[in-house]
């Protein structure tokens, strides 16, 4: 491959994982104002129940669809089981002043990560890819002599596909009014006749079934290891926060942007070696952004009326 | 409408403190308890475990992290921002302190402390240069990037780190020194001579460590932070630089944890970056041990950190905690630390407070009866205006007087609406002049403009002559612009006095005097020939470390850190003037309580209070009437009238008629962004405009609106 | 029939509205209420007046099911003949109750419309639409303002969306608190001319108002609270010519 081919066929994959990640912190934000710290590491137990589900509970029988579905249900159980256990008990509080949340939800990814290390697997694992082959594209080859694996090809459209019912569901359900709704003021929206608990329930079961989704579809390409949670978890934030917390399509932009300069640092880099490199760059672009844009590139200005 | 000489009369309804004070054995164990009881347990730990290897290690790693977590919460606690990127300064502060000016600069080892706290706020104050724009947690992702890049930079300067191999200490502190004096017959103790005097540096640094913070949370820089906790919005407009008080408090404290850094390299004798999610990991611990602990509070960091170095060396049958935990220490910790979040969000100290009672109270002078004022000193105005007293009767003969504030074409836009449009307004000083106009008029739009919330997109404004149109809302309070909010933004988890104490800052900063710079000059001579004599450094390294400590100590910061309040007489006088304004106000029976507990009314007179302490020339209501009922309205009548008469200019918008037509000599009238009408209160109460836009054809301002 | 040491009901023997009996608040130490007894008819404007600090909004929020979650709550509140103090605000919402709360709370960052359409949150039938252009013609300032940021509206256009927003619900039972709150003369004339119109629809209100005189002209009847208790309730027209009444709360 070309570099350039090579940048635009990371920018594309990764940058689908770093947006998929991101949209979880996106979605419950848009629904608590606070950032579910737990997020990266719900991505490594979702490759994990993966991997476990397809090579210990189905002795790698099963059809990965079905794997692939059960994981994502049980990762929005595990996503509902954060709201219930580190954040619902806080009930009500400014999440400006109060930072329980951050301990609580930065804490039990910790919990989460640990119980996967003494009860999964405490090494990197190997997952094979969603599908072999793209009936569309014969096998693995793309025009321009692109060779993509079948599984890349998911990563990149899955993600696409999300952000547009995301963004439909936000924009145009009453779902996503109410949402926003609860997000700006929990009471207020209670007297509109919405049910705050249950809505915020439903951010946090979305949020852990789309981290289930990001740790099966990435699995194929960075395996299932325990870095991850950091890595992703940390770089799919960061996109939303380049993208503006709370928008969607910024997170997936934000995603492309960082994916986009790891993968230029990597390969047109007057230094040695551009893996080092990398995160600094992304840090670098990071502030820049956030210097001209503080609320991201997508985010609302935040208003205080006085 | 003539101005009457207002006599100033006391709120009818000002409380009689019933509370007892309580005991003065209290008090004194309150304030000085904690303190000594950690002196106590320093001490205490050090003898009895100094024979014990395993603990006195594990008692400076514990003092280490102590200090480390006092710097966290002055950023966390005190200031309300978050930082994952701390344990990055730890691992900087080993490195510049225990190796590079050791091995590379060939500094002595024992400065390497100073040097490391220093440094550490020299880097932190730059990152938080970029990153203090920020608002919420956006910071706090900024530094958890940061966090994530240490390993990069530390591969990519393999010479300066060593990648992410450990670089060793090759020139440790030398203890001899300290134990020439001492026979050291216990052969345990001479084995572990060097661990022993490690700690007792580590376990003064701690001290040293919560004595300035004690010093700070009790300044003017410490009572900033906490505004800026609060509402940084009001912060601003009282005065407080928000952005530079933010990069201090970053600075602070990850100076803080930079020194900690080289105890904690002396102890290990190595400094090794790890990768990203080590040091956000380590990053994270500090947050939950200064939660743990109680966030913003003096005793919290420290509990919190012991709880979790020394807590878990305790032996449980025969094996330690740790031990007994082994690989699951890890889970345990964060189930822990998601316990205690759920069940004590105040952290052990809050907890503990919330028992005691007695601490309850927000500042740290509890108890004490409120002092006696003399009377000049409720007075509002300490600077003479007795000239401008005398410019407003002027005003009546039609003498020309330089109005306090001149707005000319005063122009902005939202979106493509104007919600100002080319508004011309000049205050006469030592007059109340109103400001109406019905809802979404541009009332607030206007106060803003003034204050420097917002930017104008055309137009002049002046204060005193001054240009004032491109300032920080900061710098407008400190030229003499005060305001109240119409939502009533104080600070309520701040004392009532703190409150209006932090209304002083703009007018109140230090002043480089002689003396001042003759300390600093004598210290850096002093230390520069001590460092060089004694320490065996060259003399130029030797003098510029001097230098740089000298200059930290006489400046502002490093007073404010370093000479307790009893001994500022800036305190004193800054406290005495606020309880002056508290009893103007009609408050001084609640100073000590937190500001939050207070009735609505009394929170609009705190608010008063507050902008009254900035020695303003110009105080800007925003209907302060709001919400209060007929009596509470009459008592602020009173109270503006009082203000007038010590020479302070009022803006007031309001819309309570009686008040206004009452009150103001001058009324303007605002509709769609442009004046529409301006006059006495008579002229304006008759003219049509007004009448159509605004008051209604029915409506008789006489009776409530 | 009577209601509890009040004068006239305004529809005859049919049973309240809403009726509270031995209403105790506290919060922690601190005793917000103590044994309220009202009652609201079906089609009549109730007022409770009274200080700062008397109890008038916490009466409000407990009934409407949004107090703070720490306070302690004794006695009944019936609604429609349901026992509703025990319900989530939510589901009171649910069944026709609208309170537009104090200090406004309109979504600040949400446009004027999607705040209306919040407030029609419940509703599915097809009138929504209609009533939307309602509120629009009652309240000309949001048509104008209709795309604009909620949060950048001065306080007296976000008192009208709150109301608004409340009326959007289409509810039986519209909770009022401090309408007035903020806004100028000629507003506050309008405002209670709302109020006016919409008694005149058929809508039943209970209005907590700083502004006694105004609510007491406006009101059928009304409760004065002094420190958590009710001290006289009675016609409104009866209290407002009471000449303590007129001292403690009319200011003159």
């Amino acid at each position: 491959m070309s570099d350039v081919t090579q940048v635009v066929v990371y920018t594309l994959t990764i940058g689908s994982i770093y947006g998929l990640v991101g949209f979880g912190y996106s979605l419950i934000f848009s629904t608590t104002r606070i950032v579910n710290f737990a997020q990266g590491t719900l991505v490594l137990v979702g490759g994990y129940l993966a991997w476990d589900l397809y090579a210990n509970a189905f002795n790698g029988n099963a059809a990965l669809p079905i794997v692939l579905i059960l994981v994502i249900l049980l990762s929005a159980l595990i996503g509902l089981l954060v709201d219930l256990i580190g954040v619902a008990p806080l009930g009500r509080f400014d999440p400006r002043t109060n930072i329980s949340w951050l301990v609580t939800t930065f804490g039990l990814g910790i919990v989460a990560e640990e119980l996967v290390r003494r009860y999964i697997s405490d090494s990197s694992q190997a997952l094979p890819g969603l599908v072999k082959s793209l009936p569309l594209f014969g096998r693995s080859r793309l025009p321009f002599g692109v060779a993509v694996s079948a599984s890349d090809v998911l990563l990149v459209v899955v993600p696409i596909v999300v952000v547009v019912l995301l963004e439909v569901v936000q924009a145009r359900t009453r779902l996503g009014r109410a949402f926003r709704a609860v997000a700006q003021d929990r009471q207020a929206a209670s007297l509109m006749g919405i049910n705050p608990t249950a809505m915020v329930m439903v951010a946090f079961a979305l949020a852990g079934a789309l981290a289930g989704l990001a740790g099966i579809l990435v699995a194929p390409r960075l395996n299932v290891r325990f870095n991850i949670s950091v890595t992703l978890g940390v770089y799919g934030f960061i996109a939303a926060v380049i993208g503006g917390l709370g928008s969607t399509r910024g997170a997936m932009i934000g995603g492309y942007l960082i994916a986009f300069v790891e993968a230029f640092t990597g390969v047109w880099n007057p230094f040695s070696s551009g893996e080092v490199y990398k995160p600094i760059a992304v840090f670098i672009i990071f502030i820049a952004v956030l210097a001209v844009r503080p609320s991201g590139l997508f985010g609302k200005k935040i208003v205080e009326k006085v | 409408m003539t101005v009457q000489d207002a006599t100033p009369a006391a709120p009818t309804d000002v409380a009689v403190d019933a509370r007892r004070p309580p005991p003065a054995w209290a008090t004194v164990a309150a304030r000085f308890g904690p303190g000594l009881l950690l002196i106590g347990f320093l001490l205490w730990f050090g003898l009895a475990q100094q024979t014990d290897r395993v603990w006195i290690s594990l008692g400076v790693d514990a003092v280490a992290t102590a200090i480390a977590v006092v710097g966290v919460n002055i950023l966390l606690g005190y200031t309300g921002l978050l930082s994952l990127g701390h344990y990055s300064f730890f691992v900087f502060g080993g490195f510049i302190g225990a190796i590079w000016a050791v091995q590379d600069w060939g500094v002595n080892p024992w400065l390497g402390f100073g040097i490391a706290l220093l440094a550490g706020m020299v880097l932190g104050a730059v990152l938080a240069l970029a990153c203090c724009h920020l608002r919420g947690f956006y910071l706090t992702v900024v530094t958890l990037g940061f966090a994530l890049v240490s390993a990069p930079i530390a591969q990519a300067a393999k010479g300066l780190f060593n990648g992410l191999t450990p670089r060793q200490v090759q020139q440790p502190l030398d203890m001899q020194p300290i134990f020439d004096h001492l026979d050291l017959k216990n052969l345990q103790i001479a084995a572990n001579k060097y661990l022993i005097g490690l700690y007792w540096i580590g376990a003064a640094l701690l001290l040293f460590s919560v004595y300035m913070t004690w010093n700070l949370v009790s300044s003017r820089y410490g009572r900033g932070f906490k505004a800026i906790r609060e509402s940084e919005l009001a912060a601003g407009a009282s005065g407080v630089p928000t952005y530079w008080y933010k990069v201090v408090a970053f600075a602070l404290s990850a100076g803080l944890v930079s020194m900690a850094g080289v105890l904690a390299a002396q102890n290990t004798l190595n400094v090794g970056v790890s990768d990203g999610a080590a040091m956000v990991g380590n990053s994270f611990k500090y947050v939950v041990e200064a939660f743990t602990g109680g966030l913003g509070t003096l005793a919290g960091p420290v509990v919190g950190a012991f709880t979790f170095t020394l807590g878990f060396g305790i032996q449980v049958g025969g094996k330690t905690i740790t031990e007994r935990l082994g690989t699951a220490e890890a889970l345990f910790d964060a189930a822990l630390v998601v316990a205690i979040a759920l069940v004590a969000p105040e952290g052990i100290v809050g907890g503990l407070k919330a028992l005691g009672g007695l601490m309850t109270r927000a500042y740290s002078g509890s108890g004490r009866p409120t002092p006696e004022v003399p009377e000049a000193m409720t007075r509002p105005v300490p600077r003479s205006l007795a000239s401008s007293a005398v410019a407003t009767g002027d005003a009546a003969t039609g003498d020309p007087v330089p109005p306090v504030l001149e707005v000319r074409g005063l122009t902005k836009r939202f979106g493509g609406l104007a919600a100002i449009d080319g508004v011309d307004l000049s205050i006469t000083r030592g007059s109340v002049h109103a400001l109406i106009g019905p809802n979404g008029s541009g009332k607030s739009t206007f106060v803003n403009l003034i204050t420097g919330i917002y930017r104008a997109d055309e137009g002049r404004i002046a204060l005193d002559g001054r240009d004032i149109g491109r300032m920080s809302p900061f710098r407008r309070s400190r030229l003499g612009i005060a305001r109240t909010f119409q939502t009533c933004l104080i600070w309520r988890r701040m004392s009532v006095l703190e409150n209006v104490m932090v209304g002083t800052h703009g007018r109140n900063g230090r002043r480089w005097s002689p003396a001042r710079i003759a300390v600093g000059v004598v210290l850096a001579l002093l230390l520069g020939l001590w460092f060089h004599a004694a320490g065996g450094t060259d003399v130029v390294p030797a003098f510029l470390v001097a230098i740089t400590f000298a200059a930290a100590a006489v400046s502002d910061l490093g007073i404010a850190l370093l000479v307790p309040r009893f001994l500022r007489r800036d305190e004193r006088a800054v406290a005495e003037r606020a309880w002056g304004l508290l009893r103007f106000v009609g408050l001084e029976s609640r100073g000590r309580d937190r500001a939050g507990a207070l009735p609505f009314a009394d929170q609009r007179r705190l608010e008063i209070a507050r902008a009254l302490a900035s020695d303003p020339d110009l105080l800007l209501l925003d209907e302060p009437a709001a919400g209060m009922h007929p009596n509470e309205v009459h008592q602020l009548s009173d109270l503006i009238r009082r203000i007038r008469a010590a020479g302070i200019t009022v803006l007031l918008i309001e819309h309570h008629m009686d008040l206004v037509m009452e009150l103001s000599d001058t009324v303007s009238v605002i509709d769609f962004g442009g004046k529409i009408a301006e006059g006495t209160p008579a002229e304006v109460r008759a003219e049509p405009r007004v009448i159509e836009a605004y008051l209604g054809v029915d409506a008789d301002p006489g009776v409530a609106p | 029939m009577t209601a509890p040491g009040s004068g006239t009901p305004v529809a005859g023997s049919a049973p309240p509205l809403l009726s509270v009996r031995s209403l105790s608040v506290r919060y922690g130490a601190a005793q917000a209420l103590r044994n309220v007894d009202l009652d609201v008819y079906e089609g009549e404007i109730v007022t409770v007046i009274g200080g700062n600090g008397a109890g008038k909004s916490t009466t409000l929020k407990t009934i409407s099911g949004v107090g703070e979650m720490l306070k302690h709550v004794e006695g009944s509140i019936t609604f429609q003949g349901t026992e509703i103090r025990r319900k989530p605000a939510y589901r009171i919402a649910r069944m026709g109750m609208a309170h537009v709360p104090e200090g406004r709370r309109v979504f600040p960052e949400s446009s004027v419309e999607e705040n209306l359409m919040l407030g029609a949150y419940r509703r599915k039938d097809a009138d929504i639409g209609a009533d939307l252009d309602a509120i629009y013609v009652r309240f000309p300032i949001l048509a104008e303002r209709r795309h604009q940021q909620a949060g950048l509206m001065s306080g007296g256009e976000q008192q009208m969306l709150a109301i608004g927003r409340g009326l959007m619900a289409k509810p039986s039972f519209l909770l009022l608190d401090e309408p007035s709150l903020g806004l100028a003369p000629l507003i506050v004339e309008q405002v209670f001319a709302a109020i006016r119109r919409l008694k005149a629809e058929g809508l039943t209100i209970l209005l907590v108002e700083q502004l006694a005189t105004k609510a007491l002209a406006v009101a059928d009847r009304a409760y004065i609270l002094e420190t958590g208790s009710v001290v006289t309730s009675g016609p409104a027209s009866e209290l407002a010519r009471d000449p303590k009444v007129r001292a403690a709360y009319l200011g003159t």
